[in-house]
């Protein structure tokens, strides 16, 4: 007598936004995200101030078995089901954390700039810790804090740049270019100091953006942060210097890629094949990669398979540095009915062979 | 194999009745009588759910030889059931299917004369069934399962034959047949009785 029977075992993470007025401090939250989620905030030790609130996520599991009988014989698996819920928490109902309250104290989610210095503030109810944001105290009469988000390094086909960033507030915001004659002297930002603007004109050729933060009454404490692009006319040798065979890395395998001329003149086409893991399946060699570079250098490639009843597929972003290398993040999934859905995403870097 | 292992065994039993025949009868009574037939009938399990599951189920077909006097008979018989359902499927927005196949290997003592009409059967029965189940559902498409059973019991049949011109009879048939018992299945199900009731018609042969 032989008697086949499949069993297996599912999960299914499902991930929902519910945010809820008022926390409950009996509620045991698996993890807790300071708001906004931000890596570092700048105060100035004039007893400047920031607000925080916190947001906590509930994960809840619940099982059921999927079952098909006849009159013999049974089939089942049980497939496990994982909600997380964000919530909004009462930042009194936590222990906030400064890891220097010299610097920077924290009471109820309001840090409050003491003295010039750093100070990481974090958030506790229970076990469950949130991030921590840095707190960077500068004195009075300095230069005023500033970063950019990505500061990267970047070939494009067109001849403006976006940028973003945060600049510490009351700060005198200007970005130039001076090869290509764009100025401007007093970039707007929000009320939390993040701004995004675009740089237009540029020149042909590798450009650097600069961006300067001012003190508002002090124009000799400055501080300025780069941005350089290579910008070349689609077609030109130099824009042409991408193309050719690539040699990509993710995880330690190597995974080949070509670049060529699109038909579409302000693009380049991406082709190859990459080879990746995937916990469960395996490793799932020749999945096929197919985009291309924007002309803001930007890529959008997709990534797609099938392997053993599974749909792989996936994007791949990053862009070009420098002629000769490239780097940027991919995401993958493999899906197959009922299964559940595997995912992650994962570092790349490539060089010109 | 299973059918040829059968009819070696019928025809070990027939050639023994044989001899035993005719070491034992006058030279007159010595005569053997064989018969062959054919039948098809009603199947009904004594499973309670089988109705519930498999809503489409074939007409049994059978196949029967025997050899012997004219009251006494040796006898074997074969027959087949097929049915198709659907499966049940339990927390799931899915359709299940089912498939049973199920064949019976009889061999026994038919008491069968001229003189009367109704005849009387006992037999030793094997049977194999076999279950399948799947989803017609791509999102649980693994929901498969077989069960295959082997097993043994007993079989007893009343008939009525009508007469027609020599050689060829008909008859009408009740047969229940016993199976033992096949425990439970791995997920602690018992496993139903496969035995049943068939009622039948059909024609024999007896030369």
């Amino acid at each position: 007598m032989k008697l086949i029977i499949g069993i297996f075992s599912a999960t299914i993470l499902f991930m929902s936004c519910v945010p809820e007025e008022e926390a409950k401090s009996n509620i045991n939250y698996s993890s807790l995200k300071i708001q906004p989620e931000v890596d570092s905030v700048f105060l100035r030790a004039n007893g400047e101030s920031r607000q925080f609130s916190i947001m906590g996520s509930i994960v809840s599991v619940s099982e059921r078995t999927i079952k098909n009988s006849g009159v013999m014989t049974d089939a089942e698996f049980t497939v496990r089901q994982i909600d997380t819920t964000y919530q909004s928490v009462d930042a009194s109902s936590a222990e906030w954390v400064s890891t220097n309250s010299s610097v920077a104290s924290v009471s109820n989610g309001l840090v409050t700039a003491r003295s010039p210095g750093y100070a990481a503030i974090s958030a506790v109810i229970g076990t469950t810790s949130s991030q921590s944001i840095v707190v960077n105290v500068r004195p009075v009469d300095t230069a005023p804090g500033l970063s950019l988000d990505p500061p990267y390094n970047v070939i494009q086909f067109e001849n403006f740049s976006s940028m973003s960033g945060v600049v510490q507030q009351n700060a005198v915001l200007s970005v130039t270019e001076p090869n290509s004659g764009f100025s401007n002297a007093n970039v707007a930002y929000s009320s939390d100091g993040t701004f995004n603007m675009t740089v237009t004109g540029l020149n042909p050729g590798v450009r650097t953006i600069t961006v300067r933060a001012t003190h508002p009454t002090n124009s000799a404490l400055f501080t300025e942060r780069y941005k350089t692009v290579a910008y070349y006319q689609p077609g030109t040798p130099a824009a042409n210097a991408i193309v050719g065979d690539w040699l990509g890395t993710t995880l330690g395998k190597n995974f080949d890629f070509t670049i060529s001329n699109s038909i579409i003149p302000t693009r380049y086409d991406i082709n190859g094949t990459i080879e990746i893991h995937f916990e469960g399946i395996g490793t799932v060699q020749g999945i096929q990669l197919t985009g291309i570079i924007n002309p803001n250098g930007t890529i959008d490639v997709t990534l797609a398979k099938s392997h053993n009843g599974f749909s792989i597929s996936g994007k791949l972003n990053g862009s070009f540095k420098t002629l000769g290398t490239g780097e940027g993040e991919y995401s993958a999934k493999a899906e197959k009915s009922g299964w559940p859905k595997i995912s992650f995403n994962e570092k790349w870097t490539a060089v010109k062979k | 194999m299973k059918a040829i292992i059968f009819a070696i065994l019928l025809l070990t039993v027939a050639c023994s009745s044989a001899g035993q025949e005719s070491g034992e009868q006058t030279p007159q009574k010595q005569k053997l009588s064989f018969f062959i037939g054919a039948a098809a009938g009603n199947f009904g399990t004594t499973i309670g759910e089988f109705k519930e599951i498999y809503s489409k189920r074939s007409i049994s077909r059978i196949a029967v030889a025997g050899i012997g006097s004219k009251s006494a008979y040796l006898f074997g018989k074969f027959r087949q059931f097929y049915a198709h359902g659907r499966s049940t499927v339990e927390n799931a927005d899915a359709q299940g299917s089912a498939e049973w196949k199920q064949k019976f290997y009889s061999i026994g003592a038919r008491l069968m004369s001229d003189d009367s009409p109704l005849y009387v059967e006992i037999a030793y029965v094997i049977s194999d069934a076999e279950e399948n189940i799947s989803t017609h559902d791509p999102d649980v498409e693994e929901l498969k399962s077989q069960w295959k059973a082997h097993t043994q019991g007993v079989g007893a049949a009343l008939g009525i034959v009508i007469d027609f011109p020599r050689p060829l009879k008909t008859f009408i048939e009740f047969e229940h047949t016993s199976m033992l018992r096949l425990g439970r299945n791995p997920y602690g199900r018992a496993v139903p009785q496969i035995g049943g009731n068939l009622l039948s018609a059909g024609f024999i042969f007896i030369l």
